[in-house]
């Protein structure tokens, strides 16, 4: 598939917001990366046909795309594989999101640099997959605490990895 | 770039990323990040973080992590190690990470330190609440090929009560690196 300039500046400009929004919902990053195939596939051909009715706010139709398509592979008990190399294979070169990691060796670092009770608040969130209530709730914190501890904690982290103060 | 008049704040955008804002908050998070690069990059910025953190490896994991691991096909190498006794290990060239269990009568603890010390005495981590299994009597040591430069470590396991913290055991693990 031949992308136009528009084009080609769309799916640059959505691929690494629609891969964040996977990471959110869906946590894992192969499936992120299956949802920007499946979503920008889904835009590039409503725009071909289309079907786009107010181009203006294609963010707004990116964004309902994501939130569809997520429904659609949490209904179903396993993300489809095919679909999803069925919409790479489709797509034109250069949609991949550029999205950045952390150095693994670093944030191991900066996570031991952190005061014991807040890298266990920002482990239990975010290994553990615990919310507010449940990390106070061990923790003997109010919700309102681990979220504040979390808040400075990651500012903290980022500026370590960041900043390379590991 | 689009200019951001309203920019989302780094707090509502740890709330986004760790689940924590309600639904109809976090609806209106994501509905700005999709039309504004300048939020959109500074979640990115955490975004990546979050990811970096959800993949990490801290020196006390839970079972439910290991099982992962195992699942994900980490090549792990477990040596059981109780108090008091000198365990050995070897970190083979074919093996990907050594989880050491300590084992320990776990009964009725509801809350776990793990202090880690090298050879010479001194403090490597101080590690709060950390995951165990009372049931199993296991706290699960994870144990990676970069840490042979810091010699072999003893831990030193602590239950907590309110105010009072009795020792349950110290652990030493000797270790091999091929």
């Amino acid at each position: 598939m031949v992308a136009t300039r528009t084009e080609a500046e769309l799916l640059q400009r959505h691929a690494g917001r629609i891969y964040a929004y996977g990471l959110r919902h869906l946590r894992e990053g192969s499936a992120a990366q299956d949802l920007v195939q499946q979503v920008l596939l889904a835009v590039l051909t409503a725009l071909r046909e289309g079907r786009v009715e107010d181009v203006a706010r294609l963010d707004a139709y990116v964004l309902g795309t994501c939130r569809n398509t997520v429904m659609d592979l949490r209904r179903g008990a396993q993300r489809d594989r095919r679909l999803a190399e069925r919409a790479a294979a489709e797509l034109p070169e250069g949609y991949e999101p550029h999205w950045r990691t952390v150095d693994r060796r670093r944030l191991e670092g900066c996570l031991a640099g952190l005061e014991p009770r807040d890298r266990a608040v920002v482990l239990a969130t975010f290994l553990e997959d615990r919310d507010a209530d449940e990390i106070g709730a061990v923790l003997e914190l109010t919700p309102g605490n681990v979220r504040v501890i979390r808040h400075r904690a990651l500012a903290r982290l980022q500026a370590c990895v960041e900043g390379g103060r590991a | 770039m689009n200019e951001c008049v309203a920019p989302l704040s780094f707090d509502t955008l740890v709330d986004l990323w760790s689940g924590s804002l309600p639904a109809e908050a976090a609806a209106a998070a994501e509905e700005h990040l999709f039309g504004c690069d300048a939020c959109a990059a500074a979640s990115d910025r955490l975004g990546a973080l979050v990811a970096g953190l959800r993949t990490a490896l801290p020196p006390v994991i839970s079972h439910a992590h290991r099982d992962r691991l195992v699942a994900e096909g980490a090549r792990i190498t477990v040596t059981p190690v109780e108090p008091g006794v000198d365990a050995h290990a070897v970190f083979r060239s074919d093996v990907d990470l050594l989880i050491h269990s300590l084992r320990a009568p776990l009964e009725h603890v509801a809350r776990l330190d793990v202090e880690v010390f090298d050879a010479a005495g001194t403090t490597l981590g101080q590690h709060v609440h950390v995951p165990f299994d009372a049931s199993r009597g296991e706290v699960l040591i994870a144990c990676q090929r970069h840490y042979e430069d810091r010699g072999d470590p003893t831990f030193r396991v602590v239950a907590v009560e309110g105010t009072t913290r009795r020792e349950i055991g110290t652990y030493r693990v000797r270790h091999q690196w091929r």
